[in-house]
């Protein structure tokens, strides 16, 4: 294949890439996205000595010191008196340089007004005098890019004219790939990338802040802009971002973090990339675009290999993995309780809310004192507004489990939906002895002996795909009804259990229910509890405490996993409610069996809260299926 | 004679206040410190150390169709890109990980308000930092940490934490992605010595509602060692710039569930309604059928394993192997021409050694983890 064809084919890689996901942007697009409201701007503090500004066309990186401003990006026309008066908050000194990463209307529109504001490091103007030379303003702040900015920037269609303003464009330009310099006592590299999201490209590093500005190479809200018109190429976007991945670095190797006092402090480490939009970035979302890219691309390049058609492709919809990932609104996590100079310095923050707390609580230091008395009042109180205990475990209920419950198997699903296969013990700690008694399983034979319902025991019963619904059988027993096995549980408040919490150290695990029949569900005795507090004071009962004993032996699992006749069943229920009101029972079983398991077998059931009984399918107990 | 009446009703409010402090329920909740050893029952397939589920296991995931398709393309030998070899899980790996935890509380000094709890690291898993003193999380445009940024509350005696700002990860281990976006709601409900972690995932680019995972851990009294591995990244045979995955239609896991468990596709690749009872009847055929096909003991296992030995490689990374093979103190056991198991105790969790085959890495899967009754067939010299 000759040189011409390697290019053509190229190109129509690129092109079929472009059509799928959409990676062409034209220059009005680009314009209409510049024109965004520019009224709030963010700044987002990224060193001590660095600055983000968004929401000014494309993200501005702002080096500041005693030397004056860099600017990487001037962001758009229309929102220059914004960032200026964004600036003019965090230094009184001038901005001296603009260096531009692209000929995007969103990098180099405020170029002129940003620049005119600025003073550039040769001027010797006093006070507001400015030196003008046939209308050039020869104070103003260098505008730095590769010439091919410069090139695309005054560059006029046939016929027409630039698209810049001349007082726009850059007063200094490079041909070379490196240009360098030293600014603020911190090095600056500034690189050219060849034909990347444009051919104009460059990436700004400051190599002692350790930060990267990417420029509109990366995109952090979507698939990057690769114009193919302005000599963008997929390959030249993947070198781009190659180069930026080699010049990052991530956090780490974390060692023996964190420990001693220090261990509260953020882990500190790592190159921060300013993408041209969207959030910061570190290595591995640069890895993570890239990965993205690559991906996307090798999928078009492999349909084209296989003779696809540009239509066959987009109806194959090669990028539809991606899709939904850089479609979003950035300002969605919690935008309203942004605090700008609080980003990067969490500890600064810390110490605001502190000394505004320090304040307030000396303002209000007498009124602490009466609050503890009111609340020690009420504490007294405790028992729903009288100081007599409740008088049943419903009443006593810290929440109310009643209604219909659907199980969610989001964990372990081959091993509850499906029956597994004999001697099939993963995630449980069986014993030698229990291994035995599970080798010799045999579904047949529980089936002629009637024991379908081995596996339908209590200590396994809540682990199974089943719907619940729990009623109160009397105001002292909750029932708890299964569909899948068509089971039942009764859990027995005794009345002083019922009528109040029981501490961990008092509760249920020293009462022994009376000797009764055994059976699959047993007997259970059921408190409110809660845990022991660290200083004590009356506790208030937060979950539901299951003992339950006389059990017959069964099986944890339908594949013949047993426990024994010596098995003890310690359940605890808890019922969260989520900010939209759905409701969540976790119900944690610990099994614990000397002869069948090694160390005691916890386990989790999610029970999600059903707003009626229409799911509800009794089905009967089943040795297999 | 007024300055001494003022400075003694002070000091008498002052020492009533502190009286009654001491009766008052702790604000700080109950006590979460200690070592917490893992107890990998509840998600005994997706937790176990090294082996996790199968490649194409999305089963009770709900997955929309684009993170559906994202697995697909996902391949395991990503891990191996030389800027992941030393990457990290997201916070969210305190609910899809299986390692136990460390927690203890930063407090201040004179007033003993508790101002963050701590998780301590792991091998692939830094430290969590839950900060208690109601600072709000960054904005949207900051920079995500591999720690994440966590806040939390106390609801009762129940510890809420609210983490966002996580980088992009995954929730499954075999590659279900989680986006940057994610966030994760998990309660810490403590009941006698056992402590249970309920963690709600949302993910608005790849799910389509909350996903809910629970893992429960055992009071230890042998502290757990809460530091993070240091790592050094190495050769693990994937070319830098190389980035291994599946075309669409070409991940040939895609009917791994199905021929060895009869599980059928509609399961296998996961979607909210898979995870709830009623989806079992909707596919009851298919299911009945699973049933018959349950896989000889052991012989899922060694298929995974059926590699040549000289392909092998070390997941995940650990200070005892390096990337040529075994690392000092093990040796390889073979079986006939091939390599089985490699499971081997180390700090406070498993170092596994997987496979590696065409590029794609092989992990061993649905293993029990009994070194004592010789499954291992790698063992040190």
């Amino acid at each position: 294949m000759d040189a011409h064809h390697r290019r053509v084919r190229a190109w129509t890689a690129t092109a079929a890439l472009a059509a799928v996901v959409g990676v062409t942007v034209c220059v009005p697009g680009v314009i209409a996205r510049a024109q965004g409201n520019t009224s709030a701007l963010e700044v987002l503090q990224v060193r001590p000595n660095f600055y983000m500004i968004v929401g000014a066309g494309a993200n501005i990186g702002a080096q500041v010191g005693p030397n004056g401003v860099v600017l990487v990006n001037a962001g758009t026309a229309e929102a220059s008196d914004d960032v200026l008066a964004a600036i003019a908050k965090l230094t009184s000194q001038p901005i001296r340089y603009i260096i531009d990463t692209s000929a995007d209307p969103d990098v180099v529109g405020g170029n002129a007004n940003l620049a005119k504001a600025g003073r550039n490091i040769t001027s010797f103007a006093l006070g507001t005098n400015r030196t003008t030379v046939a209308g050039l303003d020869l104070d103003a702040a260098r505008v730095l890019s590769h010439e091919s900015v410069l090139t695309r920037m005054r560059q006029a269609p046939p016929g027409g004219k630039s698209p810049f303003p001349s007082d726009a464009w850059p007063s200094e330009t490079f041909e070379e790939r490196r240009r360098t310099m030293y600014f603020n006592d911190e090095g600056i590299e500034i690189l050219k990338q060849a034909g990347a999201h444009t051919d104009a490209d460059t990436i700004v590093f400051f190599r002692k802040s350790d930060v990267i500005v990417a420029g509109n190479i990366i995109d952090a809200d979507r698939f990057p802009m690769i114009d193919l018109a302005r000599g963008g190429s997929v390959k030249g976007e993947i070198t781009a971002l190659n180069r930026i991945i080699e010049l990052a670095i991530p956090p780490g190797p974390f060692v023996r973090l964190p420990s001693g006092p220090n261990a509260t402090a953020r882990l500190q480490g790592g190159t921060d990339v300013l993408p041209g939009h969207g959030r910061i970035f570190r290595q591995i979302d640069v890895v993570n675009y890239r990965d993205m890219l690559v991906i996307v691309s090798e999928i078009v390049q492999d349909m084209i290999n296989r003779k696809m058609t540009l239509d066959q492709i987009k109806a194959a919809d090669p990028a539809r993995p991606f899709k939904a990932r850089v479609r979003r609104d950035v300002r969605s996590v919690d935008d309203e309780r942004f605090r700008g100079s609080c980003v990067q310095e969490p500890d600064q923050c810390h110490l605001i809310e502190r000394s505004r707390t320090v304040k307030s609580i000396a303002a209000a230091g007498v009124l602490i004192v009466i609050a503890l008395l009111a609340m020690h009042g009420e504490g007294q109180g405790q028992g729903r507004g009288n100081n007599l205990p409740p008088s049943s475990a419903r009443a006593a209920a810290p929440f109310d489990p009643t209604g219909y419950w659907s199980s969610l198997i989001t964990q372990n699903w081959r091993l509850r939906m499906v029956p597994p296969g004999k001697g099939d013990y993963i995630g449980i700690p069986i014993s030698a002895a229990g291994k035995r008694t599970a080798d010799g399983w045999d579904q047949a034979k529980d089936e002629a002996a009637g024991n379908q319902c081995r596996a339908y025991g209590a200590p396994g019963l809540m682990n199974l795909p089943t719907h619940l619904h729990i009623t109160w059988q009397d105001d002292n027993t909750l029932r708890v009804d299964t569909d899948y096995g068509t089971q039942t549980r009764i859990l027995r408040f005794t009345p002083s259990q019922g009528r109040g919490p029981q501490s961990e150290s008092t509760g249920v695990s020293a009462t022994r229910a009376e000797s009764r029949k055994r059976s699959w569900q047993g007997n259970s005795v059921a408190a409110w509890a809660s845990p022991a507090r660290g200083r004590g004071g009356p506790p208030s009962a937060r979950y539901l405490r299951i003992a339950t004993t006389d059990l017959l032996p069964g099986y944890l699992r339908k594949n013949g996993v047993p426990y024994g006749d010596n098995a003890s069943l310690l359940e605890y229920v808890d019922l969260f409610r989520e900010p939209n009101g759905a409701a969540l029972i976790v119900w944690t079983a610990v099994v614990d069996d000397p002869v069948n398991l090694e160390t005691p077998y916890i386990i989790s059931s999610q029970f999600k809260k059903q707003a009626n009984g229409s799911a509800w399918q009794p089905t009967p107990c089943s040795a297999g299926w | 004679m007024w300055p001494r009446t003022s400075a003694a009703i002070v000091v008498v409010a002052a020492t009533s206040a502190l009286m009654l402090a001491q009766a008052l329920p702790n604000p700080d909740g109950i006590d979460l410190s200690g070592s917490w050893a893992a107890r990998n029952f509840t998600d005994a397939i997706g937790n176990m150390p090294g082996g996790g589920p199968r490649p194409v296991d999305y089963l009770g995931i709900p997955l929309n169709e684009i993170g559906r398709a994202w697995s697909l393309v996902y391949s395991q030998s990503q891990v191996s890109e030389p800027e992941r070899i030393c990457d990290y899980y997201a916070p969210s790996y305190i609910a899809i990980g299986p390692m136990g935890l460390r927690i203890w509380p930063e407090s201040e000094l004179l007033t003993g308000y508790t101002t963050a709890w701590m998780i301590g690291g792991w091998a692939d898993f830094v430290p969590i930092t839950i900060w208690m003193d109601g600072r709000p999380h960054p904005s949207a445009y900051a920079a995500h940490d591999k720690s994440g940024m966590t806040t939390g509350v106390w609801e009762d005696d129940v510890l809420v934490t609210y983490t966002t700002h996580m980088e992009a990860s995954m929730i499954r281990r075999n590659g279900v992605p989680s986006s940057d976006r994610a966030t994760m709601t998990a309660r810490f409900s403590r009941h006698d010595d056992v402590l249970t972690i309920t963690a709600r995932i949302d993910d608005p680019i790849y799910l389509t509602e909350p996903y809910y995972l629970t893992r429960s851990f055992a009071l230890s009294r042998a502290p757990l060692n809460p530091a993070t591995h240091p790592c050094t990244v190495t050769n693990e045979g994937v070319d830098a710039e190389r980035v291994p995955h599946y075309k669409p239609g070409q991940n040939p896991f895609v009917g791994e569930l199905t021929e060895l468990y009869g599980i059928p596709q509609e399961a296998v690749l996961g979607g909210a309604e898979t995870a709830l009872p009623e989806f079992r009847k909707t596919i009851k055929e298919k299911l009945r059928a699973a049933v018959e096909v349950r896989e000889r003991p052991g012989e899922h296992v060694r298929r995974a394993w059926d590699v040549p030995a000289d392909r092998l490689a070390i997941w995940p990374r650990s200070p005892h192997f390096n990337s040529q093979g075994i690392g000092q103190g093990f040796k390889t056991e073979r079986l006939g021409q091939h390599i089985e198991l490699a499971v081997v105790h180390g700090g406070n969790g498993f170092d596994i050694a997987g496979c590696q085959e065409d590029g794609q890495l092989r992990v061993p899967l649905s293993i029990s983890l009994e070194p004592a009754a010789g499954r291992s067939r790698l063992r040190a010299s």
